[in-house]
């Protein structure tokens, strides 16, 4: 057997414990093969390492919580949007309003407001007038 | 007596939205899932996370399953991609300086030079299966950590079974050039 074939050999073996007779021979005449045998025999203990690590079994219930609160996105996205809509509501409000109070006639209501109750004090009977609009408001419910 | 929901009836299941059933399959393949994330990334606490990741991901893309594989060779799917990006992530990382890597050790007992070389051993296999290329190391993860069939393997990786043989054992062709060294 030569090196050649003794490396295609070693690559094809699934356990280093189940040599050929054949490989065997030329190991202990050749020291690099040997050391070749050897380091793979360290390969497949450092998988047989690694692979026998068990997982924890919490991992399950981490997976599980993490699929569940992902799972309520629905709910989740509608309140920053609803909160987005609402506040954009508000700031419409706010604009509207601010330019109800700063129109290009500002204190025109006021002065309405003003005139009446100037005319209500100095008419000849204010308090005749007041009972009237009374009396008819009542009537006319 | 109550017989044990095979993968189809869980998977329809899940599709359905009832994450019990989903849970029952995490129960079924977390460990090999993990075993899988181990031979990508040697550190238990990253295959742990990775598993949990793999887990996550299967289920968002669990509409995307058509069962024309088993829903264990689509698991593995997502497992060996999924692995094959976080080593990329973590070699960038160890490139920038940002993943100061923790050498785990079960052997505080045995005296200081064993455990010296040893452990220079470890990181020699580790540095010679990095050294894989990626379908290499898929193939050779899938084969001899998860001890699937060759059939199996091929079916992951999407390649006949003559070509998954001649991968894995040119992998192992690479790993005894890269270990004699």
């Amino acid at each position: 057997m030569t090196c050649k074939e003794f490396n295609n050999q070693l690559a094809l073996l699934q356990q280093p414990g189940e040599v050929p007779r054949e490989m065997e021979v030329h190991m202990s005449n050749c020291v690099s093969c040997m050391e070749a045998f050897e380091k793979t025999k360290l390969l497949f203990d450092f998988v047989a390492e690694e692979k026998a690590k068990k997982i924890s079994p919490f991992v399950t219930t981490r997976i599980m919580a993490q699929i569940e609160s992902a799972e309520k996105p629905g709910k989740v996205m509608v309140r920053p949007v609803l909160a987005s809509v609402f506040s954009l509501v508000v700031l419409l409000m706010g604009f509207f309003s601010a330019s109800l109070f700063t129109s290009s006639e500002p204190s025109s209501l006021a002065d309405t407001s003003e005139v009446i109750a100037t005319d209500y004090f100095f008419s000849d009977n204010p308090g005749s007038q007041l009972e009237d609009i009374w009396l008819n408001t009542y009537s006319y419910e | 007596m109550q017989t044990t929901p095979t993968d189809i009836d869980l998977v329809q299941q899940a599709q359905e939205g009832k994450t019990e059933a989903f849970s029952v399959l995490v129960d079924r393949y977390r460990q090999k899932v993990f075993q899988t994330c181990m031979g990508f990334l040697h550190n238990t606490d990253d295959a742990e996370d990775l598993t949990q990741e793999i887990f996550v991901k299967a289920w968002n893309a669990l509409e995307s399953f058509d069962r024309r594989a088993a829903f264990s060779t689509w698991l593995y799917r997502i497992s060996v991609n999924k692995a094959i990006n976080q080593t990329r992530r973590n070699k960038l990382r160890t490139f920038t300086g940002i993943n100061d890597e923790v050498t785990e050790s079960g052997y505080a007992d045995e005296d200081a030079e064993n455990n010296l070389m040893r452990s220079e051993q470890r990181e020699q296999i580790k540095n010679a299966v990095s050294k894989l290329k990626t379908r290499q190391k898929k193939a050779f993860v899938l084969f001899y950590y998860q001890e699937l069939s060759l059939t199996e393997v091929a079916d992951v990786l999407e390649m006949s079974p003559k070509a998954t043989e001649s991968l894995i054992f040119r992998a192992r062709k690479k790993l005894q050039g890269l270990l004699s060294r």
